[in-house]
């Protein structure tokens, strides 16, 4: 990203001041610096904050009292009553497929608008539309598209308006991710390979796209997350189909705890996706 | 009962709309219940509350000869009368099971059909006592929309030792623990939904004849603002610890002892005696009674015009009969009617004595709250029930 | 699609270069009308309307609006805002520093994979479960008030450690805190190193350099992150309901409530205040900045 240093450099012009300071920035951070222990401890602690329940969860899938917080008795029998209970497996299978698609339409959709929108004189208009859903509680999206497509349109509901709502939600935070990667695009790179004869196609998917991957799989990871999460819209435009939202959220009045399996679940869960997602991030951030 | 409806992406509900219910070559394929012995299964779609959901969803197979898909849903009011009214379920589904008293608003504008007492595949109702099918559950105008599946009366819970009660839960014990007790002051649990806490609480003011109220379960305006006064008044008191929404923070509120005295479900109770033992609290007899509600399986008139009505008088029987009996109070502590019939299965079946005996004591114990005077029925649908939950927004904010 | 920054030779004017296309922007515009703003507009004019039975009556009336003055109801929208903004303000001050360290100051390729794998896992996991468990350490005889009372530092537990104002921000600073941080970490990795040693080189010392050079190109991605947290905080429902105990009343739980009787025009009604009021407030800070700071500047290409 040679290019951007200088145009950069002329907005942001600082006056020279002396020429002592000859050591990059970065090793002087890594040097002694208070601001790093401070950014360091303050991150720690926010992690601290997010781990120390998922960890006391997993303790918690092996007790005989999952929701007391003791520890003992020890017990697999949660376990037993996961893999000996099938219910879980549609809704879960559904959740996942939804996730992805909508992950990718997400990915899809947020990468061509992210970049028209950067290429717009005015783009505040567009991006206030694309945003709107963001302002709007969870539940007032899903009645209203419940009331749009169902009422009004008379149609019959159905994994395809779970789609709409889940997009509705997630978009908006996938555009923004990519957005964030594109306004920092230098778009001479592109001018440069075309003057050197490349083709439009060519030109994005060996120029932009590798320089744009951090944003647009991030965007990816967001939605599909949002998605597999996503309860509030999912009880207005179910129809009568269930995810595993919609799943716990209607066991809940089972009157029978459900916790054991939820707990079990999510240990599981953690155990799979943990070591996935590292090995994707490494690929991402680490590699250089 | 099965898995949830429609197990491989709508498979199964577009074979469903395809053949109207009788999905034959489905069946056998969905499920593998081909080895069960029935050349042709039929299916039936049920839409309702997970509470009436049987662990085992082969049971009722083996006992009908008919696979019933579940869509489970919420005990939500909103979202099962929005999917009845306007999400044209009817039109998917065979059974609706919820709260009793959706028959108020559903029947009369023509979604349910009238049950037929007379249909020969029904012939438990006879001998159904009138307690149940003459109910808030089954009946609205005199006419009968619904057969009651299982019930129960709602109170609290509570540590003996914190209010100086008997252990052996044979006490009456007054709504005033909850309320205005200086000794759980502080230690005390509400339920956050208005129609459980607000219609106990103009109840117990009702009975100890504080209010001029008729019916708790659906206050006029008035009387709603005098109670949520109330309400507001003992939390400035600083009486209420916390108000849970869900099964499970009511169990948690019981394992960790956070309360002392709390409006919860019953099963809450069971659930903690798993592991508490003799430490777990009672479930009271309360001497204002409680709430009294059920939970009904209503017939959506679409479903007869597809010419399902046979099959579902099956299930409707089912529901009636001992073996559906015996498993919900078994997994639950509810009960239902026809718990005699309970007692039989299990005996026949080979349980335990002691798992026989249980089955009597609920029977007994039920029946002890339900015929409590003070006691009265739920209205989910209560005509008033946007003023009640308007107040009780204000005592939440209070 | 109008002007394009790419117009170096007039034939290119015509020809839209690579996808960036007109006719995708009004493609995407048809569709999102149709699936977000048709549908709202809509349920806003529910408002004016009254439900009966579960049913709406289309009778124009403004007893939704009057009776959510008169109930006190409207305060939640407040009340909800005032969390939002409290919290988001510490996640940023929290997560900024910790971003830059992660994106500048982290040297090892494999601690940064690591972190960031840390903050993305925990969206794995349903949250009610997340959330639950720290009703038994926070409680009256949870972990810490049972270390607190054994160590003889308190005689009674604290009861405001749960079902508090305290322990909902406490429950959503956890839940929040990797949100805020990614949009930042990712903006922050993309500054070229070779621009914050330029600063360097200039004589600028390290607050300058914050301050001209890594801020104002972080900015898209602090307004990403206050986005990220602000907007899940507005609709947080999970956090006030397990850890406020139904003590602390937000927005998220009100309509919830509402919709249990079908009360579509009071959720109606509640969301147009909770829209007005962000719009309100995004307008004030576009007048306060304006002149300082370009804001149009945020949404272009480098290439001026």
């Amino acid at each position: 990203m040679t290019p951007a240093v200088t145009s950069v450099a002329e907005t942001n012009a600082i006056p020279p001041r002396g020429r002592k300071m000859q050591r990059p920035l970065l090793d002087r951070i890594a040097e002694a610096s208070g601001w790093n222990v401070v950014a360091i401890a303050l991150g720690t602690i926010a992690l601290a904050l997010i781990y120390g329940p998922l960890i006391w969860l997993g303790v918690m899938s092996f007790s005989a009292e999952p929701l007391s917080g003791k520890p003992y008795p020890l017990t697999f029998a949660h376990y037993g009553l996961l893999f000996s209970n099938d219910k879980w497996h549609a809704p879960f299978v559904k959740s996942v497929v939804l996730g992805l698609v909508v992950a990718l339409a997400c990915m899809i959709v947020g990468t061509f608008l992210a970049r028209a929108l950067v290429r717009l004189k005015r783009p505040g208009g567009v991006l206030f539309v694309a945003l709107l859903p963001l302002f709007v509680p969870g539940l007032t999206i899903g009645a209203a598209l419940f009331i749009f497509l169902r009422t009004t349109l008379d149609l019959r509901l159905g994994m395809w308006s779970l789609f709409i709502g889940h997009m509705v939600w997630a978009f908006p935070f996938a555009l923004l991710l990519i957005l964030i990667v594109t306004i920092r695009f230098d778009v001479k790179l592109i001018q440069a390979a075309e003057d050197l004869g490349a083709k439009p196609l060519r030109c994005f998917l060996d120029i932009e796209l590798p320089l744009l991957m951090p944003g647009i799989s991030g965007a990816g990871i967001f939605s599909f997350l949002l998605s597999f999460n996503e309860l509030l819209r999912s009880t207005f435009l179910r129809g009568s189909e269930t995810t595993m939202p919609v799943y716990n959220w209607a066991m809940a009045s089972a009157q029978q705890s459900q916790v054991p399996i939820v707990f079990s679940l999510s240990t599981l869960i953690l155990a799979v996706t943990l070591p996935l997602m590292g090995g994707l991030f490494f690929m991402l951030f680490a590699r250089k | 009962m099965s898995t949830v409806e429609s197990n491989d992406f709508g498979m199964s509900r577009r074979s469903f709309l395809k053949s109207a219910g009788v999905s034959v070559a489905f069946a056998g394929s969905s499920l593998g219940f081909a080895s069960l012995g029935f050349a042709q299964e039929t299916v039936l779609h049920a839409y309702g509350v997970t509470t009436a959901q049987m662990d085992d969803p082969s049971l009722i197979s083996k006992a009908t000869g008919i696979k019933l898909e579940f869509t489970p849903t919420d005990a939500d009011i909103g979202v099962f009368m929005r999917d009845a009214l306007a999400n044209n379920i009817g039109e998917t589904h065979d059974i609706m099971i919820f709260d009793g008293g959706t028959q108020d608003i559903l029947g009369p504008q023509g979604f349910y059909a009238e049950i037929d007492e007379t249909n020969p595949a029904l012939d438990l109702w006879d001998r159904t006592p009138d307690f149940w099918k003459k109910s808030d559950i089954s009946v609205y105008d005199g006419k009968t929309y619904g057969v009651p599946i299982l019930g129960n009366c709602d109170a609290f819970a509570y540590f003996a030792d914190a209010i100086g009660a008997n252990p052996n839960g044979q006490d009456e014990i007054p709504y005033s623990v909850l309320y205005e007790d200086d000794r759980t002051r502080g230690r005390v649990a509400l339920d956050r939904v208005f129609s459980q806490s607000l219609a106990c609480m103009a109840n117990f003011l009702k009975v100890n004849g504080r209010l001029q109220i008729e019916d708790p379960a659906n206050l006029t305006p008035e009387q709603a603002k005098a109670v949520v006064d109330y309400a507001v008044e003992r939390k400035k008191a600083g009486t209420f610890r916390t108000l849970h929404n869900s099964f499970e923070e009511q169990v948690q509120l019981i394992q960790n002892r956070e309360v002392d005295v709390l409006e919860c479900w019953e099963p809450a109770v069971k659930e903690a005696e798993k592991t508490m033992k003799d430490k777990a609290p009672v479930y009271a007899y309360a001497v204002e009674g409680g709430k009294k509600w059920g939970h009904g399986a209503y017939v959506p008139k679409q479903a007869l015009e597809r010419g399902n009505g046979e099959a579902i008088y099956k299930v409707l029987n089912y529901f009636l009969g001992g073996e559906f009996r015996a498993y919900q109070a078994r997994d639950r502590s509810y009960a239902g009617p026809n718990m005699d019939l309970g007692v039989e299965y299990a005996e026949k079946s080979g349980w335990s004595p002691e798992q026989v005996e249980e089955l009597r004591a609920t029977d007994k114990k039920i029946s002890r709250k339900m015929s409590n005077p003070n006691a009265f029925w739920a209205k989910p649908t209560a005509p008033h029930a946007d003023v009640m939950e308007q107040e009780w927004q204000r005592f939440l904010s209070a | 699609m109008t002007a394009l920054a790419l117009s170096s030779s007039p034939r290119r004017r015509w020809r839209l270069p690579g996808t960036a296309t007109g006719w995708f922007t009004g493609w995407f515009l048809v569709m999102w009308i149709g699936v977000v703003v048709l549908p709202l507009l809509i349920i806003s004019a529910f408002s004016f309307f009254s439900m009966r039975q579960y049913q709406i009556v289309y009778d124009p009336t403004f007893a939704t609006w009057t009776s959510l003055v008169e109930t006190g109801r409207w305060v939640v929208v407040l009340r909800t805002i005032r969390f939002a903004v409290s919290v988001t303000f510490l996640e940023i001050l929290v997560a900024f520093p910790f971003a830059l360290w992660l994106a500048k100051g982290c040297r090892s390729a494999a601690v940064r994979a690591g972190v960031i794998t840390l903050l993305t896992i925990p969206f794995f996991i349903d949250a009610s479960s997340r959330i639950i468990v720290w009703r038994s350490i926070l409680g009256t005889n949870g972990v810490v008030n049972n270390l607190l009372v054994g160590s003889g530092l308190i005689d009674k537990p604290l009861t405001w450690l749960l079902y508090s104002d305290f322990s909902v921000s406490f429950g959503m600073f956890g839940s929040y805190f990797p949100t805020a941080v990614f949009p930042i970490f990712l903006t922050l990795s993309l500054i070229d190193d070779d621009l914050i040693k330029a600063s360097a080189d200039l004589g600028a010392s390290r607050l300058q350099t914050l301050r001209h050079v890594i801020l104002p190109l972080a900015m898209p991605g602090i307004v990403g992150g206050i986005v990220f947290t602000f907007v899940p905080l507005m609709a947080a429902w999970i956090e006030p309901q397990l850890l406020g105990g139904g003590q602390v009343n937000l927005l998220g739980q009100s309509i919830q409530s509402a919709l249990t009787n079908l009360n579509y025009p009071v959720a109606a009604a509640l969301s147009t205040i909770v829209i007005a009021v962000l719009v309100l407030m995004l307008a004030a800070l576009v007048v306060s900045l304006r002149g300082r700071f370009k804001m149009s500047s945020l949404f272009q290409s480098l290439d001026r």
